[in-house]
Protein backbone atom coordinates (compact mmCIF):
# COMPACT_ATOMS: atom_id res chain seq x y z
CA UNK A 1 0.00 0.00 0.00
CA UNK A 2 1.77 2.92 -1.02
CA UNK A 3 2.22 6.30 0.98
CA UNK A 4 -0.70 7.93 -0.48
CA UNK A 5 -2.89 5.77 0.12
CA UNK A 6 -2.60 5.24 4.10
CA UNK A 7 -2.48 9.31 4.64
CA UNK A 8 -6.16 9.04 2.21
CA UNK A 9 -7.36 6.33 4.54
CA UNK A 10 -6.06 7.97 7.36
CA UNK A 11 -7.39 11.57 6.21
CA UNK A 12 -10.62 10.57 5.34
CA UNK A 13 -11.41 7.86 8.18
CA UNK A 14 -15.33 8.10 8.87
CA UNK A 15 -16.52 10.00 11.93
CA UNK A 16 -19.78 10.80 13.63
CA UNK A 17 -21.39 14.03 12.59
CA UNK A 18 -21.83 14.77 16.25
CA UNK A 19 -17.80 14.81 17.12
CA UNK A 20 -17.48 17.84 14.63
CA UNK A 21 -20.26 19.70 16.06
CA UNK A 22 -18.85 19.82 19.30
CA UNK A 23 -15.73 20.95 17.85
CA UNK A 24 -17.55 23.84 16.01
CA UNK A 25 -19.55 24.86 19.36
CA UNK A 26 -15.94 24.59 21.16
CA UNK A 27 -14.55 27.13 18.57
CA UNK A 28 -17.60 29.46 18.55
CA UNK A 29 -18.07 29.95 22.38
CA UNK A 30 -14.30 29.92 23.45
CA UNK A 31 -13.93 33.05 20.54
CA UNK A 32 -17.22 34.80 21.50
CA UNK A 33 -16.04 34.56 25.12
CA UNK A 34 -12.61 35.57 24.23
CA UNK A 35 -13.50 38.36 22.09
CA UNK A 36 -16.22 39.70 25.00
CA UNK A 37 -13.15 38.82 27.32
CA UNK A 38 -10.58 41.46 25.49
CA UNK A 39 -13.42 44.00 24.38
CA UNK A 40 -11.86 46.75 26.03
CA UNK A 41 -8.60 46.35 23.98
CA UNK A 42 -10.42 45.45 20.96
CA UNK A 43 -12.89 48.50 20.74
CA UNK A 44 -9.44 50.40 21.37
CA UNK A 45 -8.16 49.26 17.77
CA UNK A 46 -8.13 51.43 14.61
CA UNK A 47 -7.76 55.14 14.06
CA UNK A 48 -3.76 54.34 14.73
CA UNK A 49 -0.81 56.74 14.27
CA UNK A 50 0.20 56.02 10.92
CA UNK A 51 3.64 55.22 12.11
CA UNK A 52 2.45 52.34 14.35
CA UNK A 53 0.72 50.65 11.80
CA UNK A 54 2.54 47.68 9.64
CA UNK A 55 -0.46 45.80 8.12
CA UNK A 56 0.83 41.61 7.82
CA UNK A 57 -1.23 39.01 6.37
CA UNK A 58 -4.11 39.21 4.76
CA UNK A 59 -4.31 42.96 5.69
CA UNK A 60 -1.24 43.53 3.63
CA UNK A 61 -2.23 45.73 1.40
CA UNK A 62 -4.51 48.47 3.80
CA UNK A 63 -1.52 51.05 3.88
CA UNK A 64 -3.94 53.59 6.32
CA UNK A 65 -5.26 52.40 9.57
CA UNK A 66 -9.56 51.67 9.43
CA UNK A 67 -11.13 54.64 11.67
CA UNK A 68 -12.30 53.31 14.65
CA UNK A 69 -16.07 52.66 14.51
CA UNK A 70 -14.93 50.64 11.70
CA UNK A 71 -13.31 48.41 13.72
CA UNK A 72 -15.51 48.18 16.46
CA UNK A 73 -17.94 47.18 13.78
CA UNK A 74 -15.88 44.47 12.69
CA UNK A 75 -15.71 43.48 16.49
CA UNK A 76 -19.37 43.22 17.61
CA UNK A 77 -20.07 41.33 14.36
CA UNK A 78 -17.33 39.04 14.89
CA UNK A 79 -19.07 38.14 18.25
CA UNK A 80 -22.47 38.09 17.20
CA UNK A 81 -20.74 35.65 14.21
CA UNK A 82 -19.35 33.51 16.95
CA UNK A 83 -22.50 32.97 18.65
CA UNK A 84 -23.80 31.94 15.33
CA UNK A 85 -21.09 29.75 14.37
CA UNK A 86 -21.13 27.86 17.86
CA UNK A 87 -25.13 27.59 17.19
CA UNK A 88 -24.73 26.63 13.91
CA UNK A 89 -27.62 28.69 12.55
CA UNK A 90 -27.23 29.31 8.67
CA UNK A 91 -24.06 27.89 8.90
CA UNK A 92 -23.00 27.90 5.09
CA UNK A 93 -23.28 31.45 5.13
CA UNK A 94 -22.58 32.01 8.94
CA UNK A 95 -19.51 29.44 9.24
CA UNK A 96 -16.88 30.73 6.27
CA UNK A 97 -18.31 34.93 7.62
CA UNK A 98 -17.52 34.26 10.88
CA UNK A 99 -13.57 32.83 10.18
CA UNK A 100 -13.30 35.69 8.13
CA UNK A 101 -14.28 38.11 10.65
CA UNK A 102 -12.08 36.75 13.25
CA UNK A 103 -9.20 36.76 10.47
CA UNK A 104 -9.65 40.61 10.05
CA UNK A 105 -9.86 41.14 14.18
CA UNK A 106 -6.75 39.47 14.97
CA UNK A 107 -5.16 40.70 12.22
CA UNK A 108 -5.51 43.62 12.85
CA UNK A 109 -4.63 43.53 15.99
CA UNK A 110 -1.07 42.06 15.04
CA UNK A 111 -0.91 44.69 12.21
CA UNK A 112 0.53 47.53 14.99
CA UNK A 113 3.46 46.54 15.33
CA UNK A 114 3.72 43.64 17.33
CA UNK A 115 2.85 40.37 15.82
CA UNK A 116 0.93 38.27 18.49
CA UNK A 117 1.07 34.61 18.86
CA UNK A 118 -1.98 34.22 20.80
CA UNK A 119 -4.61 33.76 18.01
CA UNK A 120 -3.44 31.99 15.48
CA UNK A 121 -4.73 28.06 16.11
CA UNK A 122 -8.13 29.66 16.72
CA UNK A 123 -8.05 31.44 13.73
CA UNK A 124 -6.59 28.49 11.53
CA UNK A 125 -9.10 25.85 13.57
CA UNK A 126 -12.21 28.25 12.79
CA UNK A 127 -11.09 28.51 9.17
CA UNK A 128 -10.75 24.47 8.69
CA UNK A 129 -14.27 23.85 10.29
CA UNK A 130 -16.23 26.93 8.55
CA UNK A 131 -15.55 24.78 5.50
CA UNK A 132 -17.08 21.46 6.40
CA UNK A 133 -20.32 20.39 7.09
CA UNK A 134 -19.83 20.93 10.91
CA UNK A 135 -23.29 22.15 11.51
CA UNK A 136 -25.29 19.08 10.57
CA UNK A 137 -25.81 17.98 14.22
CA UNK A 138 -26.22 19.97 17.41
CA UNK A 139 -27.78 22.78 15.40
CA UNK A 140 -29.91 24.96 16.98
CA UNK A 141 -33.89 24.45 16.22
CA UNK A 142 -32.94 21.11 14.67
CA UNK A 143 -32.49 18.00 17.37
CA UNK A 144 -32.01 15.09 14.86
CA UNK A 145 -29.05 14.71 12.73
CA UNK A 146 -27.38 12.72 10.49
CA UNK A 147 -26.82 8.89 10.81
CA UNK A 148 -23.75 6.84 10.90
CA UNK A 149 -19.95 7.86 10.37
CA UNK A 150 -19.11 9.61 6.75
CA UNK A 151 -15.40 10.90 5.86
CA UNK A 152 -16.33 14.54 5.47
CA UNK A 153 -17.26 14.81 9.37
CA UNK A 154 -13.89 12.99 9.82
CA UNK A 155 -11.65 14.84 7.49
CA UNK A 156 -12.10 18.13 9.33
CA UNK A 157 -11.39 17.19 12.69
CA UNK A 158 -8.19 15.59 11.29
CA UNK A 159 -6.89 18.87 9.31
CA UNK A 160 -7.32 20.80 12.52
CA UNK A 161 -4.84 17.90 14.18
CA UNK A 162 -2.65 18.63 11.74
CA UNK A 163 -2.71 22.56 12.13
CA UNK A 164 -2.04 22.09 15.88
CA UNK A 165 0.84 19.60 15.44
CA UNK A 166 2.75 21.36 12.87
CA UNK A 167 2.19 24.58 14.79
CA UNK A 168 3.75 22.59 17.61
CA UNK A 169 6.55 21.35 15.56
CA UNK A 170 7.12 24.67 14.20
CA UNK A 171 7.48 26.35 17.31
CA UNK A 172 10.14 23.68 18.23
CA UNK A 173 11.67 24.18 14.66
CA UNK A 174 11.95 27.90 15.66
CA UNK A 175 14.09 27.46 18.80
CA UNK A 176 16.89 25.32 16.94
CA UNK A 177 16.78 27.36 14.25
CA UNK A 178 16.80 30.99 15.87
CA UNK A 179 18.74 29.76 19.63
CA UNK A 180 20.13 26.85 18.17
CA UNK A 181 22.10 24.30 20.91
CA UNK A 182 22.36 27.18 23.40
CA UNK A 183 18.43 26.91 23.99
CA UNK A 184 19.02 23.65 25.45
CA UNK A 185 21.37 24.47 28.27
CA UNK A 186 18.38 26.22 30.54
CA UNK A 187 20.02 29.59 31.13
CA UNK A 188 18.23 30.82 27.57
CA UNK A 189 14.70 29.78 29.32
CA UNK A 190 15.67 31.07 32.53
CA UNK A 191 16.74 34.36 31.22
CA UNK A 192 13.06 34.53 29.03
CA UNK A 193 11.21 34.23 32.70
CA UNK A 194 13.98 36.64 33.57
CA UNK A 195 13.41 38.86 30.99
CA UNK A 196 9.64 38.63 30.97
CA UNK A 197 9.86 39.72 35.35
CA UNK A 198 11.89 42.50 34.14
CA UNK A 199 10.25 43.81 31.17
CA UNK A 200 7.07 44.08 33.49
CA UNK A 201 8.96 45.40 36.48
CA UNK A 202 10.34 48.19 33.80
CA UNK A 203 7.21 48.91 31.79
CA UNK A 204 4.75 49.31 35.02
CA UNK A 205 3.33 46.07 35.65
CA UNK A 206 3.85 43.39 38.09
CA UNK A 207 6.25 40.21 37.47
CA UNK A 208 4.58 37.17 38.56
CA UNK A 209 5.64 35.93 42.33
CA UNK A 210 6.58 32.65 40.90
CA UNK A 211 9.78 34.10 39.12
CA UNK A 212 11.68 35.16 41.99
CA UNK A 213 11.75 32.07 43.55
CA UNK A 214 12.14 30.29 39.92
CA UNK A 215 15.49 31.89 40.01
CA UNK A 216 16.81 30.06 42.59
CA UNK A 217 16.38 26.80 41.16
CA UNK A 218 18.39 27.40 38.18
CA UNK A 219 18.77 23.76 37.81
CA UNK A 220 15.36 23.63 36.64
CA UNK A 221 15.34 25.51 33.40
CA UNK A 222 17.80 22.89 31.72
CA UNK A 223 15.33 19.79 32.25
CA UNK A 224 12.61 22.15 31.33
CA UNK A 225 13.74 23.59 28.31
CA UNK A 226 14.82 19.98 26.94
CA UNK A 227 11.32 18.94 28.05
CA UNK A 228 9.71 21.97 26.06
CA UNK A 229 11.79 20.80 22.71
CA UNK A 230 10.73 17.23 23.39
CA UNK A 231 6.84 18.66 23.48
CA UNK A 232 6.79 20.53 20.24
CA UNK A 233 9.27 18.53 18.52
CA UNK A 234 7.41 15.42 19.19
CA UNK A 235 3.70 16.64 18.54
CA UNK A 236 3.42 15.10 15.48
CA UNK A 237 3.92 11.78 16.82
CA UNK A 238 0.23 12.10 18.26
CA UNK A 239 -0.97 11.53 14.88
CA UNK A 240 0.50 8.19 14.46
CA UNK A 241 0.64 6.90 18.10
CA UNK A 242 -2.82 7.67 19.59
CA UNK A 243 -1.55 6.68 23.18
CA UNK A 244 0.56 9.02 23.20
CA UNK A 245 -2.67 11.71 23.01
CA UNK A 246 -3.23 12.38 26.68
CA UNK A 247 0.55 12.33 27.91
CA UNK A 248 1.52 14.68 24.85
CA UNK A 249 -1.42 17.26 25.49
CA UNK A 250 -0.65 16.80 29.20
CA UNK A 251 2.25 17.90 28.93
CA UNK A 252 1.67 20.80 26.69
CA UNK A 253 -0.65 22.06 28.48
CA UNK A 254 1.41 21.98 31.54
CA UNK A 255 4.28 23.84 29.75
CA UNK A 256 1.55 26.69 28.94
CA UNK A 257 0.05 26.71 31.87
CA UNK A 258 3.83 27.11 33.52
CA UNK A 259 4.18 30.16 30.93
CA UNK A 260 1.66 31.35 32.28
CA UNK A 261 2.35 30.80 35.91
CA UNK A 262 5.93 32.52 35.70
CA UNK A 263 5.80 34.95 32.83
CA UNK A 264 2.28 36.31 32.94
CA UNK A 265 1.58 35.21 29.17
CA UNK A 266 -1.26 33.16 28.43
CA UNK A 267 -2.23 31.42 25.22
CA UNK A 268 -5.68 30.85 25.91
CA UNK A 269 -6.89 28.60 23.42
CA UNK A 270 -3.95 25.82 24.33
CA UNK A 271 -5.03 26.22 28.26
CA UNK A 272 -8.58 25.78 27.37
CA UNK A 273 -7.42 22.91 25.84
CA UNK A 274 -9.63 23.82 22.31
CA UNK A 275 -6.82 23.54 20.51
CA UNK A 276 -6.10 19.93 21.50
CA UNK A 277 -9.85 19.13 20.86
CA UNK A 278 -9.71 17.41 17.28
CA UNK A 279 -7.28 14.65 18.50
CA UNK A 280 -10.26 13.57 20.92
CA UNK A 281 -13.43 11.94 20.11
CA UNK A 282 -15.32 14.54 21.64
CA UNK A 283 -19.29 13.38 21.50
CA UNK A 284 -18.16 11.78 24.78
CA UNK A 285 -18.29 14.59 26.33
CA UNK A 286 -22.29 14.75 25.72
CA UNK A 287 -24.79 12.57 27.52
CA UNK A 288 -25.49 9.86 25.58
CA UNK A 289 -29.01 11.03 24.93
CA UNK A 290 -27.78 13.51 23.24
CA UNK A 291 -25.05 11.64 21.09
CA UNK A 292 -28.01 8.88 20.34
CA UNK A 293 -30.06 11.62 18.88
CA UNK A 294 -27.17 13.65 17.11
CA UNK A 295 -26.15 9.81 15.28
CA UNK B 1 -17.83 26.99 0.88
CA UNK B 2 -18.57 23.90 2.56
CA UNK B 3 -15.36 21.07 1.25
CA UNK B 4 -17.54 17.55 1.38
CA UNK B 5 -14.34 15.98 -0.02
CA UNK B 6 -15.57 12.42 0.85
CA UNK B 7 -17.50 10.48 -1.72
CA UNK B 8 -16.25 12.61 -4.08
CA UNK B 9 -12.74 13.14 -5.64
CA UNK B 10 -9.84 10.61 -5.77
CA UNK B 11 -7.40 10.30 -3.10
CA UNK B 12 -4.48 11.48 -5.29
CA UNK B 13 -6.43 15.57 -5.20
CA UNK B 14 -7.22 14.81 -1.28
CA UNK B 15 -3.27 14.41 -0.84
CA UNK B 16 -2.39 17.14 -2.85
CA UNK B 17 -4.89 19.37 -1.11
CA UNK B 18 -3.07 18.08 2.16
CA UNK B 19 0.28 18.77 0.61
CA UNK B 20 -0.57 22.19 -0.04
CA UNK B 21 -2.56 23.03 3.15
CA UNK B 22 0.59 21.09 5.06
CA UNK B 23 2.87 23.14 3.11
CA UNK B 24 1.18 26.17 3.68
CA UNK B 25 1.38 26.12 7.31
CA UNK B 26 5.17 25.49 6.93
CA UNK B 27 6.23 27.84 4.27
CA UNK B 28 6.65 31.08 6.66
CA UNK B 29 9.53 28.67 8.39
CA UNK B 30 10.94 27.74 4.96
CA UNK B 31 10.69 31.61 4.02
CA UNK B 32 11.89 33.09 7.55
CA UNK B 33 9.19 34.91 6.76
CA UNK B 34 6.64 35.45 10.25
CA UNK B 35 3.34 36.37 9.62
CA UNK B 36 -0.82 36.11 11.06
CA UNK B 37 -2.48 33.43 11.15
CA UNK B 38 1.08 31.77 9.26
CA UNK B 39 3.84 32.28 11.71
CA UNK B 40 7.10 31.04 12.52
CA UNK B 41 6.31 30.85 16.03
CA UNK B 42 9.61 32.44 17.01
CA UNK B 43 8.51 33.29 20.19
CA UNK B 44 11.08 32.64 23.31
CA UNK B 45 12.78 30.82 20.42
CA UNK B 46 16.01 33.22 20.88
CA UNK B 47 19.06 32.55 22.66
CA UNK B 48 18.13 35.53 25.33
CA UNK B 49 21.60 36.79 27.12
CA UNK B 50 21.31 37.35 30.73
CA UNK B 51 21.67 41.33 30.10
CA UNK B 52 18.88 43.28 27.96
CA UNK B 53 17.79 47.05 27.01
CA UNK B 54 14.66 48.25 27.53
CA UNK B 55 12.59 51.21 26.79
CA UNK B 56 10.70 53.29 29.03
CA UNK B 57 9.21 55.95 30.36
CA UNK B 58 9.02 56.87 34.61
CA UNK B 59 7.27 60.29 36.08
CA UNK B 60 9.26 62.58 37.91
CA UNK B 61 8.03 64.74 40.59
CA UNK B 62 8.81 67.74 41.31
CA UNK B 63 11.54 67.65 43.81
CA UNK B 64 13.42 65.48 40.64
CA UNK B 65 12.32 61.71 42.81
CA UNK B 66 11.29 58.79 39.99
CA UNK B 67 7.35 57.72 39.83
CA UNK B 68 7.14 54.40 38.13
CA UNK B 69 4.01 54.65 35.59
CA UNK B 70 1.38 51.84 34.51
CA UNK B 71 1.89 50.27 31.73
CA UNK B 72 -1.59 51.83 30.63
CA UNK B 73 -0.25 55.23 30.92
CA UNK B 74 3.35 54.07 29.18
CA UNK B 75 1.54 52.58 26.09
CA UNK B 76 -2.08 52.52 26.42
CA UNK B 77 -2.36 48.68 26.54
CA UNK B 78 -2.45 45.70 29.35
CA UNK B 79 -0.17 43.93 26.99
CA UNK B 80 3.77 43.81 28.07
CA UNK B 81 4.30 42.64 24.42
CA UNK B 82 2.76 45.52 22.69
CA UNK B 83 3.69 48.05 25.12
CA UNK B 84 7.76 47.41 24.54
CA UNK B 85 6.99 47.30 20.85
CA UNK B 86 5.23 50.48 21.03
CA UNK B 87 8.20 52.45 23.25
CA UNK B 88 11.08 50.65 21.61
CA UNK B 89 9.65 51.43 17.79
CA UNK B 90 8.97 55.14 18.93
CA UNK B 91 12.45 55.43 20.22
CA UNK B 92 13.86 53.54 17.48
CA UNK B 93 11.78 55.73 14.21
CA UNK B 94 13.14 58.79 16.22
CA UNK B 95 10.00 60.13 17.90
CA UNK B 96 11.37 59.98 21.27
CA UNK B 97 9.90 63.56 22.39
CA UNK B 98 6.55 62.64 20.81
CA UNK B 99 6.12 59.98 22.92
CA UNK B 100 7.36 61.57 25.95
CA UNK B 101 4.63 64.16 25.07
CA UNK B 102 1.63 61.53 24.49
CA UNK B 103 2.73 59.68 27.73
CA UNK B 104 2.80 63.14 29.55
CA UNK B 105 -1.40 63.39 28.65
CA UNK B 106 -2.20 60.21 30.79
CA UNK B 107 0.26 60.50 33.36
CA UNK B 108 -1.41 61.44 36.68
CA UNK B 109 -1.41 65.32 37.17
CA UNK B 110 0.33 65.70 40.73
CA UNK B 111 3.90 64.72 38.41
CA UNK B 112 6.25 67.47 37.00
CA UNK B 113 7.22 65.51 34.14
CA UNK B 114 7.78 62.51 32.47
CA UNK B 115 11.44 60.99 31.07
CA UNK B 116 12.22 57.99 28.30
CA UNK B 117 14.73 56.57 28.97
CA UNK B 118 16.70 53.68 27.94
CA UNK B 119 17.80 51.37 30.60
CA UNK B 120 20.08 48.12 30.75
CA UNK B 121 19.38 45.54 33.04
CA UNK B 122 20.72 42.20 34.45
CA UNK B 123 17.44 40.34 34.36
CA UNK B 124 17.84 37.42 36.50
CA UNK B 125 19.15 40.25 39.14
CA UNK B 126 15.65 41.77 37.97
CA UNK B 127 13.82 38.86 38.45
CA UNK B 128 15.08 38.68 41.76
CA UNK B 129 13.65 41.73 42.84
CA UNK B 130 17.78 42.70 42.98
CA UNK B 131 18.76 46.19 42.03
CA UNK B 132 19.10 45.24 38.09
CA UNK B 133 20.11 47.78 36.38
CA UNK B 134 23.55 48.42 34.68
CA UNK B 135 23.11 51.70 32.98
CA UNK B 136 20.17 54.42 31.91
CA UNK B 137 20.34 56.83 28.93
CA UNK B 138 17.75 59.60 29.14
CA UNK B 139 15.67 60.04 25.36
CA UNK B 140 13.31 62.93 26.55
CA UNK B 141 12.46 64.80 28.92
CA UNK B 142 8.83 66.77 28.80
CA UNK B 143 6.86 68.27 31.51
CA UNK B 144 3.32 66.95 32.50
CA UNK B 145 0.52 68.86 31.43
CA UNK B 146 -1.40 70.63 34.53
Amino acid sequence: MSGAVVIDRWLMAPGPAVRLAVFRIMIGVFAAGYLVARLPVLLDMGGEARVEWEPVGVLWWLEDPLPRWAVRCAVLVTIVLAVAFATGVAFRVCGPAFAVALLFVTTYRSSNGQLLWFDNLLVLHAIVISCSPAAEALRLGRRDGPAGDRACYGWPLRAAAIVTVVTYALAGIAKLRIGGTAWLDGDSLRNHVAYSATRLRVLGGTPSPLAEPMMKVGWLFTPLAVATLVIELGAPLVLVVPRLRVPWVALAWCMHAAIAATMFVVFPYPLALIAFAPLFRLERLLPAHWRGVAR
Amino acid sequence: MIIEGGEVGGSRRRLIAVVVGTLGLVAPALRNHDSFPLSTYPVYASARAREATFVTAQGQRADGSTQRLSIEVIARTDDPLIAASRVADAVAAGRAHALCIAIATRAPSDLAAVVVVRERHDVVDGARGDDSLRSREQLARCPVPS
